[in-house]
C-alpha cells in the first residue's frame, strides 16, 4: 500500500469511530455470543429452509414433531418434566417460546435476588451427555413479569462467557454473566436462552427468579415437620438430611420424594449442582412413642463437589408436584474453615453497630447483601466468616456506612440478648477479628463497652507520627516518583519470584519474561544473567526480544531482584503464567525484614517515596511502619497535592505470613 | 442504607455509574477498577491494531490517562464504549507513528482504501457511514463493524461464526461494493 493509501484508509478507519455506539455494541454481542456458542450469522437459505419457514412447511414439520413427540410419550410411558412445558406467553413479550430445549437446563447462580440487584449470571447446561450447546441464537432475554404482561429488561452485551465444552460423559455447560441496564425491581423475571430464527427471538431454555426486598423467604410456617443438615465444608461429599416432627408421638408423612437445593448466597456456581440420594429412607415414619419425637434421616451425595462452592443453601423437600414442603438451611464453609472457641485477648471484639437518630446503638451483623439479622442464628453468621464486612451504619448523619475494621474475622458466635427500643429483644452477634479498627468514632466504643463488649487496641500506639510533613517534604531530596530501586550501583526494577541457586533464578526470571499469549507477538528472553548475590536476594539483569509475525520488534531491559526462598518465598503475580501473588517471610532476622519489606514496598505502591520507616515487633508479629507519600500534579493554575501515607505492614512471626494494610492518608498539602 | 455499595465492595466490582462517579470526585481508584474491568476488553481492542503486546500496553495506559482528563467534563453512560473509543483512536494514532507493519491490519485497510474516498474529500463522511450501517440488515452490518471497527481479523470472525474464511471474505466483499456505489451515488469517487 502507498503512504497516501494509507493515510486515507486509516483516516477511513479513523472515521468508523463515530458509527453510533448501538452498532458497535451489537457487533460485539453478536460475536461474544458466536465465541461462546450459542449464536451465529444465519446462513442464505437454501431449499430445504425456505421450505420450513414456508407455512406448508412449518405445518408439516411440525405435524412430523407433535407425532414424534406423541410416540415417544406413549412409548416410554411418561410426561415431559413438567418445567420444560412452554409456559403461556405473557401479552407484551417480544419471544416466541419453543419445545426445542426441552432437554436443556437453565438456572440463575441465586433464586432470589435482592432488590436494586443488575449482575445475574446464569448456568444453561446441555441437552445430552457429551453433547455441545449448539443453537442459532439470538441470546439472552429477561422478562419482568407482571400480572398480566411481560416487559423486556435491557441486559447489557456481551456478557462474560465461559463454555464448557464436555467430554462424553458430561454436560455442557455454558456460564453467562449479564448487566442489567437499570437495576431491578421487586417482582418475578424469567430470563430466557433464545435462537433468531430470522424473523423473531425463540425461546429455547428459559427459568424463573425473584427479585425483592428480602433476600431470605420467611420460613414455610405450614411445613409438617422440621428439616436440618449440618454444615459442611468445601469438597465433601455427603450430607445428611433429619427430619423431625413437629409434636411428640406424631408420625412423619412420606419425606424425601424428591430433593432441590438453591443457593442463597455465596460464591457464584459455574457448574453442575445436582444431588443423588446415597441410602433411601422408608415411606412414612411411625412415632417411636408418644413422649418423644419421630424422626426420618436420609443421606444425599453432593454431585460434582467442587462445584458445590462456599455458601449458603437451602434444602427443599418437594412432593409430587415439585412444590416445597419444607425446607431447612445450611453451609458449606470455605476450605480449611475451622471455628474458634476460645477467646484470645489479642483479638478485637468488634460487632457490626447501627445507629439510630436518638443514639441508641443496635449490635447487629451486617451481612453481604447489607441486610440486618436481629436474630442471627448460625447460619448467617456464617456469612460474617465467608465475607468479613463490619459497617457502622449511622443513621444520624444521613446513613452513611463507615468501614469499621480492616482484617479478617475469626470467630462469630450469637452473643448476649440485648433490648432496644426500636426492635424489642435483639441477640448481639460476638465477632471476633484480627485486625485494626478503622477510624474509630469513640461514641461506638462506649456503645460497646456498655452493651458488656470488650475492646482491645493493639495497635502500636507509638507509630503515630510525630513530624511535620511539610518540613520533611522540604527537605526530601530525592526524585518523587522514582519507580526503581538502587542496589550495589545498579537501578533494579521489580521483583519476580523467589529462588533457591543462581541456576534457578535465571529459570523463574526466563519463565517470568518469557510471553506466548499472542501467537503472532512472542516474548523471548535472550539474557538472563545474576548479577549480584547477598545474602536475601539475586538481582538479575535481563533482556527479552519481541517478535511480531516473526519480524523483530523490539528489545527491553530491566534489572529485577529474586529473593532467595530460605530467606523470602515470594509468588509473585505474572499475568501470563499465573495471577496469584503470595508473600512468606522465613528469616527473622529484623534487618533482614526490614530491608525485603521495604523492597516489596517499592514493588507494590510504585508512586510512594518513602520519607520514613520504624520496624517494631510483638509477641507475634513483625511490624514495618512506613511514612511516604506521593503526588498528584495539578497543571495550569491547580497545585501540585502531595498525600502523606501512613502504612503498616505485619509479618506473622509464627508463619511468616506478610500482611499489607491499606495505605492511610494522615496529611495533604497542596503547593 | 446503601445495599448496592455494599454487595459491590463484597464483590470488588463497581458499576460504570459508580466508576464514573469516582472519576468525577477526583478518585484514583476510578483507574484502578476501570483497569480491573476494562483492561482486558481495552487491550484487544488496541491488539488489533498493533499487534505488539508493550505497544498495546502502552497505549491502554495511555488511555487510562485520557479517560482520567476527559472525566469531567464528560459524563460517559457506557464506558466500556468511550473506553474503546479513545483506545482504538490512541492505537490509530500510534500506528501511524511506527514503522513496523501489522499484515492483518494491513489487509483491513487495504480493503478499506479501495472503497473510501481521499481524505480532503471525507468531512462528512461519518455520517455517511452511520447512513449507509442504518440502512444494512442487522447481521451484515454487525460482520461489517467487527471487521472494520474492531479491525478483527477474517480468520478469527470464520471461526467465531463457524463459516470459512473464503465465504466471510465474499460476504465483506459484497458489503464494501454495495458502500461503494451508495458513496458514488452521493458524489463520492475513490
Amino acid at each position: 500500500m502507498t503512504e497516501r493509501t494509507n493515510t486515507r484508509a486509516l483516516n477511513a478507519f479513523a472515521a468508523m469511530s463515530r458509527i453510533p455506539d448501538d452498532y458497535v455494541l451489537a457487533a460485539e454481542r453478536m460475536l461474544q455470543e458466536a465465541e461462546a456458542g450459542i449464536s451465529r450469522p444465519q446462513k442464505p437459505m437454501g431449499g430445504f429452509r425456505r421450505f420450513l419457514n414456508s407455512g406448508w412447511g412449518a405445518a408439516v414439520i411440525s405435524g412430523i414433531v407433535a407425532l414424534a413427540v406423541l410416540a415417544f410419550i406413549i412409548h416410554a410411558g411418561v410426561n415431559p418434566p413438567a418445567t420444560y412445558e412452554p409456559p403461556v406467553k405473557p401479552a407484551g413479550s417480544t419471544i416466541e417460546m419453543s419445545t426445542e430445549g426441552v432437554n436443556y437446563t437453565i438456572a440463575t447462580e441465586l433464586e432470589h435476588y435482592p432488590k436494586g440487584a443488575t449482575d445475574i449470571t446464569a448456568v444453561l447446561t446441555g441437552k445430552a451427555k457429551g453433547e455441545s450447546i449448539s443453537t442459532a441464537g439470538g441470546g439472552w432475554h429477561l422478562e419482568r413479569l407482571t400480572a398480566d404482561r411481560a416487559e423486556v429488561v435491557e441486559i447489557i452485551y456481551p456478557c462474560i462467557a465461559q463454555m464448557h465444552e464436555p467430554h462424553r460423559d458430561e454436560y455442557a455447560t455454558l456460564v453467562c454473566s449479564m448487566t442489567a441496564l437499570t437495576p431491578l425491581a421487586s417482582g418475578t423475571y424469567r430470563l430466557h436462552a433464545t435462537k433468531h430464527d430470522g424473523e423473531k427471538y425463540v425461546s429455547v431454555a428459559w427459568c424463573e427468579f425473584t427479585v425483592g426486598s428480602e433476600l431470605y423467604p420467611p420460613e414455610t410456617e405450614n411445613s409438617p415437620y422440621n428439616l436440618s443438615v449440618p454444615n459442611t465444608t468445601y469438597g465433601s461429599v455427603n450430607i445428611t438430611v433429619t427430619a423431625t416432627a413437629k409434636e411428640k408421638g406424631e408420625a412423619l408423612p412420606a419425606i424425601g420424594r424428591g430433593w432441590k437445593v438453591v443457593k442463597l448466597a455465596g460464591h457464584a456456581n459455574t457448574g453442575n449442582t445436582g444431588i443423588t440420594i446415597l441410602e433411601y429412607g422408608v415411606e412414612a415414619v411411625d412415632p417411636p412413642g408418644a413422649d418423644s419425637y419421630a424422626t426420618y434421616t436420609e443421606s444425599l451425595i453432593l454431585e460434582d463437589p467442587s462445584a458445590w462452592l462456599p455458601g449458603i443453601y437451602r434444602l427443599h423437600d418437594l412432593n409430587s408436584k415439585g412444590e416445597s414442603v419444607a425446607h431447612c438451611d445450611f453451609v458449606i464453609y470455605e476450605e480449611g474453615y475451622v471455628p474458634l472457641s476460645t477467646e484470645d485477648p489479642d483479638h478485637i471484639v468488634v460487632p457490626g453497630i447501627f445507629l439510630w437518630a436518638d443514639n441508641t446503638p443496635m449490635v447487629v451483623l451486617m451481612d453481604y447483601y447489607d441486610e440486618l439479622y436481629p436474630e442471627p442464628n448460625p447460619t448467617y453468621a456464617a456469612v460474617a466468616v465467608m465475607y468479613p464486612i463490619l459497617l457502622v451504619n449511622d443513621q444520624r448523619d444521613g446513613g452513611s456506612n463507615v468501614d469499621l475494621h480492616s482484617g479478617s474475622i475469626v470467630e462469630v458466635e450469637i452473643g448476649k440478648k440485648l433490648t432496644y427500643p426500636h426492635h424489642g429483644d435483639l441477640y448481639a452477634l460476638r465477632v471476633v477479628t484480627e485486625g485494626t479498627l478503622n477510624d474509630v468514632n469513640p461514641d461506638w466504643l462506649i456503645f460497646l463497652q456498655e452493651a458488656g463488649y470488650t475492646i482491645r487496641d493493639t495497635a502500636d500506639t507509638e507509630s503515630a507520627w510525630d513530624k511535620d510533613f511539610q518540613s520533611m517534604l522540604d527537605n526530601y531530596t530525592n526524585e518523587p516518583y522514582r519507580f526503581l530501586y538502587e542496589l550495589n550501583g545498579e537501578t533494579y526494577g521489580r521483583i519476580v519470584s523467589s529462588s533457591d541457586s543462581w541456576e534457578d533464578a535465571v529459570r523463574v526470571c526466563t519463565r517470568h519474561f518469557t510471553d506466548e499469549r499472542y501467537p503472532q507477538a512472542i516474548n523471548t528472553v535472550v539474557d538472563c544473567t545474576v548479577i549480584y548475590e547477598s545474602d536475601i536476594l539475586y538481582g538479575i539483569h535481563v533482556q527479552w526480544e519481541v517478535t511480531n509475525h516473526g519480524t523483530f520488534s523490539g528489545r527491553y531491559e530491566e534489572n529485577v531482584i529474586s529473593f532467595k526462598k530460605n530467606v523470602a518465598d515470594i509468588t509473585a503475580r505474572n499475568a501470563v503464567y499465573d495471577d496469584t501473588e503470595s508473600f512468606r517471610i522465613n528469616t527473622h532476622r529484623e534487618d533482614q525484614i526490614e530491608q525485603i519489606i521495604l523492597y516489596l514496598y517499592h514493588n507494590k505502591y510504585r508512586s510512594h517515596s518513602i520519607l520514613e520507616h520504624k520496624m517494631s515487633h510483638t509477641d507475634r508479629e513483625y511490624r514495618v511502619t512506613i511514612y511516604a507519600f506521593d503526588v498528584i500534579y495539578g497543571d495550569w493554575s491547580v497545585q501540585n497535592e502531595y498525600r502523606l501515607f501512613m502504612n503498616t505492614i505485619t509479618v506473622n512471626k509464627e508463619t511468616g505470613t506478610v500482611t499489607f494494610q491499606e495505605p492511610i492518608i494522615s496529611d495533604t498539602i497542596y503547593q | 442504607m446503601s445495599r448496592k455499595s455494599l454487595t459491590d465492595t463484597a464483590r470488588g466490582t463497581l458499576s460504570d455509574a459508580d466508576i464514573v462517579a469516582l472519576y468525577l470526585a477526583r478518585d484514583e481508584s476510578a483507574i484502578e477498577h476501570t483497569a480491573r474491568i476494562y483492561g482486558h476488553y481495552c487491550l484487544s481492542v488496541a491488539m488489533n491494531i498493533l499487534n505488539s503486546p508493550p505497544d498495546a500496553e502502552e497505549c491502554v495506559n495511555d488511555t487510562w490517562l485520557r479517560t482520567w482528563n476527559s472525566i469531567p467534563p464528560q459524563k460517559p453512560t457506557i464506558l466500556r464504549l468511550f473506553l474503546g473509543k479513545i483506545t482504538r483512536n490512541l492505537a490509530i494514532d500510534r500506528y501511524r507513528q511506527r514503522k513496523t507493519q501489522n499484515k492483518e491490519f494491513e489487509l483491513t485497510l487495504e480493503e478499506l482504501a479501495e472503497i473510501l474516498p481521499a481524505p480532503e474529500e471525507d468531512s462528512d463522511l461519518p455520517m455517511l457511514l452511520a447512513g449507509f450501517l442504518e440502512d444494512l440488515p442487522a447481521e451484515e452490518r454487525n460482520l461489517f463493524v467487527l471487521r472494520y471497527w474492531h479491525g478483527h481479523s477474517v480468520a478469527r470472525l470464520a471461526k467465531a461464526f463457524r463459516i470459512k474464511p473464503n465465504n466471510l471474505s465474499a460476504r465483506l466483499y459484497r458489503t464494501r461494493e454495495k458502500l461503494r456505489a451508495y458513496l458514488t451515488e452521493r458524489g463520492y469517487h475513490v
